[in-house]
């Protein structure tokens, strides 16, 4: 009896799975789930930020003083300073035909996007912790694949590499493999591709031997592909590779933010 | 029936409250506090004091609400969290004789690890760009450790709680008495 009753436990487990998984295949699922993912919207965005302060919360306690606060808040002032001489050289560079960072959507008729922080995705196969972010907004609200994402003082901070109806994914610049045309901010605008160096900091191989590039120098996107306007910033150089008896050197790039701290962001629709 | 049906509808509800709970608050934790597996310790708890039945349910419920939160491929959570309910059943059963404090470690602490190896496994054969095999991934092993701390922690916490509630778990000593 108690045989029989497992076999049917079993049977109806491989029924359900097999049902969902058709279900979910052949797309009748689709407007259920994104009912379901409508539905919990806004307790996830409120979760998320519940968490989120936790984390700050508990990274400000881990310092014994206010240090840390003071550190963020001047490092957010450094950025924004940073993003604002950048957005400077910029428009010098380009005969004033471009504007400030904060000016920059209304100023370019771009649109974007503000969206909400989810989640965070852990993956063990990238080797790197929550390096990925899921934003609550997606196909529906104009997103597509390769669209660039700003942190609220302008910085770049990533890129969308999937899409649903209604949420996305992001990679952070800072994560292997997220890609982006950038261009150095020296004498010959050195352009270049860059990509993310264990979730830590940001890296610029292949730029040739006669470029001149030093450490400070700041890394903006480049506007190739016509995803990504071009004057974004990427971060500042710290480290240059350069080896006489090689052909290439390579760039060290740091993040002007703290990508932890991102709850809202805005995907720009060129 | 009535009494029935809401009591599944208030299973459901709390069951997708708390697979919100896990993808969206636990995952902005910092650092060792992301780890905890909310979902996976009340599975193996559900599993160990209400049966397996509604241990099965209730990983079916909590794989599609982790499916449709998550971009990876569909029915990676689903099938994860059903095989380590039907895993952690057979262990329960061939090889556990009781319903101790130990057993219950063990089989939660099976279940993390069976667990973690099945989901980045599953990942691992899916993946087009594949690139290292997830157990040469530091991560993944740090992740492993630090998921089975938090379990083992949970499940000595919940086991406490329950015996202090139920006297199903204490102990039982049989006494010799002398012949008279």
């Amino acid at each position: 009896m108690i045989k029989i009753r497992r076999n049917k436990t079993f049977l109806t487990v491989i029924v359900v799975l097999g049902l969902l998984f058709f279900l979910h295949g052949v797309k009748i699922l689709s407007p259920l789930e994104n009912f379901l993912l409508s539905l919990t919207k806004p307790f996830s965005g409120h979760l998320y930020s519940l968490g989120n302060s936790f984390n700050q919360s508990y990274s400000r306690s881990r310092d014994k003083t206010d240090l840390n606060l003071k550190v963020d808040d001047l490092n957010r002032e450094i950025a924004r300073l940073t993003v604002n001489q950048a957005s400077c050289q910029e428009i010098e560079s380009e005969n004033q035909k471009l504007h400030n960072q904060l000016k920059f959507l209304s100023d370019h008729n771009f649109k974007a996007v503000v969206a909400n922080v989810l989640a965070k995705e852990a993956l063990a196969e990238t080797g790197e912790q929550s390096q990925d972010f899921i934003i609550d907004k997606g196909s529906r609200n104009g997103l597509r694949v390769g669209l660039g994402v700003v942190s609220e003082e302008g910085v770049i901070v990533g890129q969308v590499i999937e899409i649903k109806e209604n949420t996305a994914k992001i990679c952070l610049t800072t994560s292997s493999g997220c890609k982006l045309a950038g261009a150095i901010l020296n004498q010959t605008k050195t352009q270049g591709l860059t990509d993310g160096d264990l979730g830590l900091t940001i890296k610029m191989n292949y730029i040739p031997q006669l470029e001149k590039i030093s450490p400070n120098d700041i890394v903006i996107t480049s506007g190739l592909g016509g995803n990504i306007p071009r004057g974004l910033v990427i971060g500042k150089i710290t480290q240059v590779k350069n080896e006489s008896n090689e052909v290439w050197q390579a760039a060290t790039i740091e993040p002007l933010i703290n990508f932890n701290n991102l709850t809202v962001v805005s995907v720009i629709i060129p | 029936m009535l009494i029935r049906i809401g009591k599944t509808i208030i299973f459901v509800l709390l069951a997708s409250a708390l697979a919100l709970v896990q993808f969206s608050l636990i995952s902005a934790w910092p650092g060792i506090f992301s780890q905890l597996n909310l979902i996976l310790i009340l599975l193996i708890f559900t599993l160990f004091f209400f049966g397996f039945e509604p241990a099965l349910f209730l990983a079916l419920l909590f794989g599609f609400w982790l499916d449709i939160f998550s971009f990876e491929f569909f029915g990676r959570q689903l099938i994860t969290l059903v095989l380590v309910v039907l895993g952690t059943q057979w262990i329960l059963k061939s090889w556990l004789t009781n319903r101790s404090l130990y057993s219950f470690l063990l089989l939660i602490l099976i279940a993390t690890i069976g667990y973690n190896f099945l989901t980045s496994g599953l990942l691992f054969l899916t993946l087009a760009d594949r690139g290292f095999l997830f157990l040469s991934q530091k991560f993944f092993w740090l992740a492993l450790v630090e998921q089975s701390a938090w379990s083992l922690l949970a499940a000595l916490l919940l086991f406490n709680l329950v015996a202090s509630m139920t006297r199903k778990l204490q102990p039982v000593f049989l006494e010799k008495k002398p012949v008279l």
